[in-house]
């Protein structure tokens, strides 16, 4: 009675939020609030797939649920991206009949991975993916241990782990599950590493014996074709692999050819990720493949700009995630011309009220060669002005800039081709300042 | 003149940002001209404490905190013996407990630790976050920081701050902080905190000198990015 009740409030305020356009995890809250225990009294489809990790499970989740609809499944998934208890709760109120059974073909979610101890016991999906842990938002998630205890309590036996086989840390769920465990990885491409790049990174230690890991190559972070010198831990035979990478064009074990819309590393596993959870429901490869070359989600990785004869490129990370500004250190390293840098960042994070600059010093400034110009922008543009010091740019090349306007204004007296790393959200502010001065930006 | 530093755990012991102190250090000693060399050590080198001018220690997650330890046990007398001559330790975030008496860990399993000062750590249920402010008399301008930590030392007999101001009212109950004991710098305080704080780089550089030549004409560094940096952040701490 208690279960019928708060589907059928949650069920109103899901058509309210409709009306309203306005997507929230609000029906779920309102549920929950009826019935503590709403969570647990639904019953899923036989499809049922929780996705989780630090970055990659956004597009992951998207990539499953869109194979799946593409070829003929109806899915349940939150694509607003709402991942915590109030927003599985509306999804699943959402996509359910009043007995709490949901009606969909298939059940996917991309869950927050600080939730999955409380949620994954609650719902108990069939499948679980797990695309990586990487240190992010510390104040949020403690550290890559921290979460893997929290995930590793989430998991029963009864699950099947698609795990990434690349990243040590994943590799540690598979050791006493007793349920089934697929991997996914790449192989070894012209933008992958020879070694690891950074002291920064998490574990690069063998978890058995302790000895540091060797790599084959890196893909990112600590990412990569690992072994350990001493004992049997290593990278597992992979079920699901990119074998031959080609630009964008994958090769999917061996046998079959696939265009992504993107040609960056981090998401070829989202890509593979997807294939893998895919593939063992039974739909087969071509199909796959088919689905995901009509895929349109993916963002680019820089959008590109002419400032007089001047290339210059804008390219995004996320705050508190040393790796994602990596992923940006990387491409700007690749250049060798002279440069001008902007980087800068409203705010450090609008979940919590911390301030804490560490993670600055996890991105690797040091991989930048002939700046001509570094400018720094936002609040922060001091603390991010001695990193980048002490990196070893010269006190003479750094500008501060109050704002994104300011930045405008000061491209006139650098020199180079321009490079914007910027925050997400203040990417956007850049792009509408150019365009306001009637630069086209694609 | 050549200043060695040791990088301990440089690879396991660095969940955020560590690396900066290092840097800050370096950069400070290069500005002063004086030659430096760094050692990053970890888990499969030998150390030898008569070689530093300094070690630098950071924080590690619990797991990675005790990989090291075990390490780090077959140099206890060593270390003792470096802190008793003076020797300069900076060991910021959980990294400190490895010099107290024992660790307890997740299963309340006791890890015998260095056993250089009295206290123990323990692991508590909600990791303290927050922002802080700490005093030292002897400092002209307080140090500002970070904590992110799921663990406590308990009977610190050796407190480096007199006061502390933390920014989440729940975790304002220890109202001293830090370890200091000869030459030995410790605190909860985690990633780059010589970076943010130039005034104690420059004391605890300047200290690491003069131990090395007395005669030294130390230069006055113009820290003005770093100061700017400090003086926004320690108003944005202090304005909340």
């Amino acid at each position: 009675m208690k279960r019928l009740c708060a589907i059928i409030i949650g069920k109103l305020f899901v058509i309210i939020g409709k009306i309203m356009h306005r997507g929230s995890s609000y029906p779920g809250y309102m549920a929950l609030k009826i019935d503590k225990d709403i969570l647990s009294k639904f019953t899923l489809p036989v499809i049922s797939i929780v996705v989780t990790g630090s970055s990659g499970k956004t597009s992951t989740s998207f990539t499953i649920a869109h194979i799946l609809e593409d070829n003929g499944y109806s899915v349940a998934h939150n694509k607003d991206g709402a991942n915590l208890t109030n927003g599985l709760a509306t999804l699943l109120i959402a996509n359910s009949n009043l007995r709490g059974k949901i009606k969909t073909d298939a059940f996917v979610m991309e869950m927050d991975e600080r939730y999955t101890k409380k949620l994954l016991p609650l719902i108990k999906p069939k499948y679980l993916v797990i695309c990586n842990i990487t240190r992010d938002q510390p104040p949020r998630q403690g550290h890559f241990d921290y979460v893997y205890n929290i995930i590793k309590s989430g998991i029963t036996d009864d699950m099947h782990l698609i795990l990434n086989g690349d990243d040590p840390l994943v590799n540690k769920f598979a050791m006493d599950h007793k349920g089934k465990v697929s991997y996914f990885g790449l192989c070894k491409s012209d933008e992958s590493f020879e070694k690891l790049t950074s002291n920064s990174l998490d574990m690069v230690y063998c978890p058995l014996c302790h000895s540091k890991l060797n790599y084959d190559f890196v893909s990112f972070s600590n990412v990569g074709n690992f072994s350990c010198p001493n004992c049997n831990f290593k990278r597992p035979n992979l079920d699901y692999q990119v074998t031959a990478i080609n630009d964008n064009e994958l090769t999917i074990n061996d046998e079959y050819v696939f265009h992504a819309k993107t040609n960056q590393i981090y998401t070829f596993y989202n890509y593979i990720a997807a294939y893998a959870t895919t593939n063992l429901l039974g739909i087969a490869p071509d199909k796959i493949i088919c689905s995901m070359e009509n895929i349109e989600f993916y963002e680019k990785r820089y959008s590109y700009f002419k400032y007089s004869n001047r290339d210059g490129y804008i390219l995004s990370g996320k705050n508190e995630n040393a790796p994602s500004y990596n992923q940006a250190m990387n491409f700007v390293s690749r250049a060798s011309e002279e440069k001008t840098i902007i980087f800068g960042f409203e705010y450090i994070s609008l979940r919590y009220p911390y301030q804490d600059i560490s993670w600055l010093y996890d991105i690797d400034f040091e991989l930048l060669s002939n700046v001509s110009n570094f400018i720094c922008v936002g609040p922060f543009a001091y603390d991010i002005a001695t990193r980048v010091y002490l990196s070893g740019i010269d006190k003479e090349k750094i500008i501060i800039c109050d704002n994104i306007t300011d930045v405008y204004n000061k491209l006139s007296d650098s020199n180079g081709n321009i490079y914007a790393i910027l925050n997400l959200g203040v990417d956007k502010k850049f792009i509408t300042e150019l365009e306001d001065k009637n630069i086209k930006v694609d | 003149m050549k200043i060695v530093i040791a990088h301990l755990y440089y690879d396991l012991l660095n969940l955020y940002g560590e690396s900066g102190n290092v840097k800050a250090l370096i950069k400070y000693f290069e500005n002063q001209n004086i030659e430096i060399e760094l050692k990053e050590l970890s888990l499969s080198d030998e150390f030898d404490f008569s070689e530093y001018d300094l070690v630098y220690i950071g924080m590690g997650t619990e797991n990675n905190q005790l990989y090291a330890l075990e390490h780090l046990l077959k140099y206890k007398k060593d270390i003792k013996q470096y802190i008793q001559n003076n020797g300069f330790i900076l060991a910021t975030g959980n990294s400190l407990e490895l010099f107290g008496k024992y660790i307890l860990d997740f299963n309340k399993d006791k890890h015998k630790a260095l056993g250089i000062f009295s206290y123990y750590s323990s692991l508590i249920s909600e990791r303290i976050i927050c922002e802080s402010i700490l005093e030292d008399s002897s400092l002209d301008k307080p140090i500002i920081g970070f904590q992110n930590r799921g663990s406590k030392i308990i009977n610190n007999k050796n407190y480096w701050f007199s006061t502390i101001k933390n920014y989440k009212p729940e975790n304002n109950t220890d109202l001293k902080e830090g370890i200091r004991f000869n030459n030995f710098y410790g605190t909860y305080l985690l990633g780059p905190i010589l970076a943010r704080n130039p005034h104690l780089l420059k004391i605890l550089s300047d200290e690491i000198i003069i131990s090395k030549n007395k005669d030294f004409e130390i230069k006055e560094i113009d820290f003005d990015l770093e100061v700017k940096a400090y003086e926004i952040d320690r108003k944005r701490y202090e304005e909340k």
